[in-house]
């Protein structure tokens, strides 16, 4: 039984074929109902999607389940699908799963996605040996692969960036309360992955306080005029500036007084404005922590460098667990072949004894349990050799094929 | 059997040491892992050292300078350990292990210079001083390693220790949590080394002069400053992170006196 995938994903398929082969959470369970596979499981997000089964036609049905759902010709589907089979199938998952193969190389969120997927067809009863121990290998490649590397640690974005060193500054996010100056995008989406990363308390400032409401709204908070800013630099740990403006607004005495009004507490500012908000002498007083775009901009880009560098320790580990999984499962094959050629075996050589008992007439019961002793001698010595041969092989990743003529040989089902 | 778990105990904080530097210049997990794993298991050799000499001999386990540079290393590196745990970070394990095999190296060459004499006050009086002095190595760890953050963070340096590091706050916290239960044990140390000659019935009054009473004293008087200076706001953060760091030169200073100039401590 060979693990194939059949999919599209952000490489192969432009946003508008993808969007339109997208299978919603809600639909999975009828989407694997109409798969109509034995064992399959429906990974599905932005930027992908893909069928993992063990069908040997898994292609076919997998074709015409997409192009049927969504309307479209088997033909103008064809060129964005790709398939993998066997090792190469097992290699691509694990790689999907450690955010290898993300648009946004290293980014965890699909692995909780590949766990979703995965529960889900398991909870539909569409999952076997096979595919079960798969996708918990591929959980299980994905943790070693972010934990004995750095690749999603990496952030490539400047608010993920902004929000990570917040983490190196203050033990509890939670506790902290973040000062947004400006209602820019830029501001917002800063926010955001500070709000993420479990930020508590938010104010926002802005010149029109209808503007800084409206971002409150979103993200829950205060909304201030600018004019309170003496006022709130106090209360703020984490402050994001972007306003679009001419002038400094945070000088350096503000910034004095503010920090002794929080008793020398930590602050850490965020000047994403292009003019600058935040003069840059605030970065020598103590326990004030100042970055701007530039600071930000060059994190990101070194980080994207290190990714692909990091992106070359993880391919090792993911060779070793695939490997290792397809050993695991072809261990267990042989274990069943081999147990069904002993039976087979010993059902031949039993038959052949009670025949060979009712010709002999009259024995002893010494006699008739040495002609039994001597069956099953028989039975272990012609399967020594097949047996050995087929762990070796098995060890050498070869089994298929001899699996394969031995079934033929022996008629095993 | 000692000499096996001494020098195996040495050897694994050494590849500790090295792992750390290795995972630390090469961005590595793995590395790191394994930097903690040799940790563990020098800790383990050594704690069983102590417990199989104290045993092994009926005594006090720690009672002459070899034992008490190897319960300082213990000490030390099981507290990061804990914290690493604990608190996830590692950066601690790799700080600290460093400091710990200097302090198995000199417990290696170091002459046992004599024995402690028998008795409860001296043994809490010994225990006492050298856990505090572990809770201001394991601070003084904490302190470099904030200055090192805070210096990266403030140049906005990219490096592979910054991935490493844990919060500010947090190192902040270690460093002043360490010098305060450090100068609780230490006051402690001192009046029950202060209470043990007193009751000495043909001591004098020379033991006050000793030079390692006189820099004890120095050094509770330094650690109290720097806890009074954590706890002026004007001074919160890396004001008290460089005093706690140049104080454990007065914890080192307090070492080296007893190993050549004291003679009521020569035994530690």
């Amino acid at each position: 039984m060979e693990i194939r995938v059949i999919g599209l994903n952000h490489k192969r398929a432009p946003v508008e074929v993808r969007e339109r082969m997208a299978v919603p959470d809600a639909k999975l369970p009828e989407a694997l109902d109409g798969l109509a596979m034995p064992e399959a499981v429906i990974l599905s997000t932005c930027n992908r999607v893909e069928i993992y089964a063990t069908a040997e036609d898994a292609r076919e049905r997998a074709e015409s389940f997409l192009s049927e759902r969504h309307g479209l010709e088997p033909d103008s589907l064809r060129p964005y699908l790709y398939e993998h089979r066997g090792i190469d199938a097992v290699r691509h998952l694990f790689r999907v799963a450690a955010g290898l193969d993300s648009l946004v190389v290293g980014e965890t969120q699909i692995l909780s996605q590949v766990k979703t997927a995965y529960q889900t067809a398991h909870s539909f009863g569409r999952t076997g040996r096979i595919l079960n121990s798969l996708f918990q290998n591929a959980l299980r490649a994905a943790k070693r692969v972010h934990s004995e590397t750095g690749i999603a640690e990496k952030n490539v974005s400047v608010s993920s960036v902004a929000a990570g060193l917040a983490e190196k500054i203050f033990q509890d996010l939670a506790a902290r309360t973040t000062l947004v100056i400006g209602a820019g995008e830029t501001g917002e989406l800063t926010l955001q992955a500070l709000r993420d990363r479990g930020v508590g308390r938010v104010l926002v400032a802005n010149r029109t306080l209808e503007r800084a409401r409206a971002v409150v709204e979103k993200s829950g908070g205060e909304a201030h005029e600018l004019s309170a800013l003496p006022e709130l630099l106090p209360r703020s740990d984490i402050v994001i500036s972007c306003v679009a403006t001419e002038g400094i607004l945070l000088h350096v005495p503000l910034l004095r007084e503010a920090l002794r009004a929080r008793r020398n507490a930590p602050m850490f500012l965020i000047d994403i404005a292009v003019p600058r908000n935040i003069e840059p002498e605030v970065n020598a007083l103590d326990n004030i922590y100042l970055f701007n775009i530039d600071d930000l901009e060059s994190i990101v880009n070194q980080n994207r460098k290190e990714r692909g560098r990091e992106l070359e320790r993880c391919e090792p580990i993911i060779e070793s667990e695939a490997y290792g999984f397809l050993r695991q499962v072809e261990h267990v094959d042989v274990a069943a072949l081999v147990s069904q050629l002993r039976s087979h075996l010993q059902a031949v050589g039993d038959e052949e004894l009670e025949r060979a008992l009712g010709r002999l007439g009259e024995l002893s019961p010494k006699q008739k349990e040495e002609l039994d002793h001597m069956v099953h001698r028989m039975v272990y010595k012609v399967l020594h050799s097949p047996t050995t041969a087929l762990r070796e092989e098995a060890e050498n990743g070869r089994i298929e094929n001899l699996s394969h003529l031995l079934k033929r040989l022996f008629r095993l089902t | 059997m000692t000499l096996l778990l001494l020098h195996g105990g040495l050897a694994a904080y050494a590849l500790s040491t090295v792992l750390g530097i290795l995972a630390v210049r090469r961005d590595d997990r793995r590395l790191l892992q394994g930097a903690r794993a040799a940790a563990v298991v020098a800790v383990l050799a050594h704690a069983a050292l102590i417990a199989v000499r104290g045993l092994g001999e009926g005594r006090f386990p720690v009672d002459n300078l070899h034992d008490a540079f190897l319960f300082l290393a213990t000490g030390l590196a099981l507290g990061a350990l804990i914290l690493d745990t604990w608190r996830g970070m590692p950066v601690l394990t790799i700080g600290a292990v460093p400091v710990a095999t200097a302090a198995v190296l000199l417990a290696a060459g170091l002459q046992s210079g004599g024995t402690a004499p028998p008795g409860f006050w001296i043994d809490a009086h010994v225990l006492a001083t050298l856990a505090a002095f572990c809770s201001f190595a394991l601070g003084f760890v904490a302190a470099v390693l904030f200055l090192l953050e805070r210096q990266q963070l403030k140049s906005h340096a990219r490096s592979a220790l910054l991935g490493f590091m844990p919060s500010l706050e947090g190192l902040y916290r270690i460093v002043f949590r360490s010098v305060w239960v450090g100068v609780v044990l230490l006051t402690a140390g001192i009046l029950m080394g202060y209470l043990y000659a007193r009751s000495l019935p043909q001591t004098g009054n020379e033991w006050r002069m000793d030079p390692k009473v006189l820099m004890t004293t120095a050094t509770w008087l330094a650690y109290v400053i720097v806890l009074t200076m954590g706890l002026v706001p004007s001074c919160r953060g890396r004001r008290t992170a460089i005093g706690a760091a140049v104080c454990f030169v007065f914890v080192a200073a307090t070492l080296w006196v007893g190993i050549f100039w004291s003679d009521f401590h020569k035994f530690l």
